[in-house]
């Protein structure tokens, strides 16, 4: 930041730091521009003239609408600002004071419809950063404690590699459709209600029923499976262990999410699924438990049998059928 | 967590250029600016090519808003000696106080905070109260009460802390001093945090006079005192005119 220098002392400067943001240097600006930057940091905290109002408000609400475009969609903005990921400069919401003249501004509604039009001026207003993720009514198919570790660990190693919170949306989003590839099957009251949606459509057409359309219903019923023969509740056999098919599906996709780096351990799963594999665990850990006790009693007997020579009957066997071709015995 | 500065910014540098600060001096010294309506329209027109938002006049600085932090901008000699003060103090009163992050006494840079409306400073009274007897025990405070008319001089943080915006006329106390000057009794504030009583004879102090005599040399007060004291043994009567003054009637 290019700096004066003043030739009389009495005009230098001295500064206090409060371990704030004053002495860091201005945020990028080139996205937007700096004029409007500029703008944006001249409106006032409160207003007393309803028309200077509407015009801060408008600045503001033009510049959220840049920057939920920039964040891609309303819900992925307000879940960034919640978790402080959030680079880009952020405006004062202004009120406009209680005078005579403008109760009837506030009282009419007028004012709210500022603040309404656009609920992301609210989430602005410096929202603490504890983040309910069934509060924000997130719609993601994994589990909401999944999906939180996940966003710790990217919001730690972005915030280390010092990239932009914008990505952090467009990361959110790849592992979004990933998920919803794998798990969200149709349970049997959404192939119902899919399979009215593709009868309602036929019916109501008072047209031609194209070809396109039709190949688009093909293509739409393949691609949900409406006609399949998925049933999240059918017991399948997954890797010799027995579960349901939609538990299956779940660890398997956290397999292979662990496969290209992202291990996001057991919380990742839906309660049902983590009950079910922890039994699983437990169980498998008695039979291994059970199979390492034999495992050691046939050592011993062998030892005790063979005075410490074999270590294995088969072992044993060996030397014995060893001697048995040189003729020893 | 405080962030470590490895450079620190001075914005005054970054947006005044010597010859708008020198514009700004020559302001305060015009004697045909009589009053401040005047200096504060010439300070305005002198930096119109800034982008500058008038916020608010007061009695010898005015306020603008320039990228998101408000400059204080002195109008006289007296608001000079306010900016200093507020710099001074401000780390030291946190977190009462809004932050001074810069200041060259003809300009302070503070932290823009929200007004307070005389509503919310009612309803707050007992929040207020109860600072201001935290600041009391080490700070001498003036303009600076429960008062309904100060409601001016708060105002709250994004999160909620109420915050005093004008404290030039806060000064790190000299107990010493805090004594009446009739009768050497200990002097309390009042309710309002608007006077300062004695204990003993009730009479009622301006803190502005407590804070003049702070400024005396302390040497010097107490060679008054004592040859107060003497005078009255001898039986003059003492007029008190105020603390500067120390006239005799009687015999």
């Amino acid at each position: 930041m290019q700096e004066y220098v003043y030739d009389n002392p009495q005009f230098v400067s001295y500064v206090n730091d409060f371990g704030d943001e004053y002495h860091e240097p201005d945020k990028d600006e080139t996205w937007i521009g700096k004029d409007v930057i500029s703008q944006l940091k001249q409106i006032k905290r409160r207003y007393r003239d309803f028309g200077e109002y509407c015009d801060a408000m408008n600045l503001i609400n033009r510049y959220i609408d840049e920057l939920v475009y920039r964040y891609g969609g309303k819900k992925r903005f307000k879940l960034m600002l919640q978790l402080e990921m959030v680079d880009e400069y952020l405006p004062i919401i202004p009120v406009l004071k209680r005078t005579k003249v403008n109760r009837q501004y506030i009282e009419g509604k007028a004012v709210r419809e500022y603040t309404d039009r656009f609920d992301c001026t609210e989430a602005i207003k410096r929202i603490k950063p504890t983040v309910k993720f069934d509060d924000l009514e997130i719609d993601y198919s994994f589990s909401s404690k999944g999906f939180g570790v996940l966003l710790n660990k990217m919001r730690d190693s972005m915030k280390a590699t010092n990239l932009a919170g914008q990505y952090v949306a467009a990361e959110i989003d790849a592992i979004e459709s990933f998920y919803k590839k794998r798990l969200k099957m149709p349970t049997k009251k959404a192939k119902k209600k899919a399979k009215k949606k593709i009868l309602e459509r036929r019916m109501t057409k008072t047209d031609y029923y194209t070809m396109d359309d039709r190949i688009a219903d093909y293509y739409w019923r393949k691609d949900n499976d409406i006609d399949g023969d998925y049933d999240p509740e059918e017991v399948i056999n997954y890797k010799g262990t027995t579960y349901r098919r939609s538990e299956a599906d779940e660890i398997e996709t956290a397999e292979e999410l662990k496969e290209i780096g992202i291990d996001l351990g057991i919380r990742q799963l839906s309660k049902r699924t983590r009950k079910v594999v922890k039994r699983k665990n437990k169980k498998n850990k008695k039979v291994m438990k059970k199979k390492k006790k034999e495992e050691k009693l046939r050592k011993d007997y062998m030892k005790k049998f063979s005075d410490g020579r074999y270590e294995t009957f088969r072992s044993f066997r060996k030397e014995v059928g060893d001697w048995m071709s040189r003729g020893k015995i | 967590m405080a962030k470590e500065i490895t450079k620190p910014r001075h914005r005054i540098h970054e947006i005044y250029s010597q010859e708008k600060l020198e514009g700004l001096w020559k302001i305060i010294r015009n004697p045909t600016l009589t009053n401040n309506d005047m200096r504060i329209d010439a300070v305005l027109d002198h930096l119109k090519d800034l982008d500058v938002t008038f916020i608010a006049g007061g009695t010898n600085r005015m306020t603008v808003l320039i990228e998101d932090y408000i400059h204080k901008i002195a109008l006289d000699s007296r608001g000079i000696r306010d900016n200093w003060n507020e710099f001074n103090t401000s780390i030291d009163a946190q977190p009462y106080v809004t932050k001074t992050y810069e200041s060259n006494g003809l300009i302070d840079i503070a932290e823009y905070v929200n007004l307070i409306s005389r509503e919310e400073f009612v309803d707050s009274q007992e929040h207020i109260r109860a600072m201001l007897e935290y600041l009391a025990e080490d700070w001498l405070f003036c303009d600076i009460s429960l008062k309904a008319k100060n409601f001016v001089n708060f105002g709250h943080r994004d999160n909620g802390d109420i915050v005093i915006l004008d404290y030039g006329y806060l000064y790190p106390i000299d107990k010493k001093i805090m004594h009446c000057v009739s009768c050497g009794g200990q002097l309390k504030w009042d309710s309002q945090f608007f006077r300062l009583v004695c204990t003993k004879c009730r009479e009622k102090h301006d803190p502005i006079d407590i804070r003049d005599r702070m400024w005396k040399d302390e040497n010097d007060f107490e060679k008054e005192l004592e040859q107060k004291k003497a005078r009255e043994k001898r039986g003059l009567v003492v007029l008190n005119l105020g603390p500067k003054w120390n006239g005799k009637v009687g015999k």
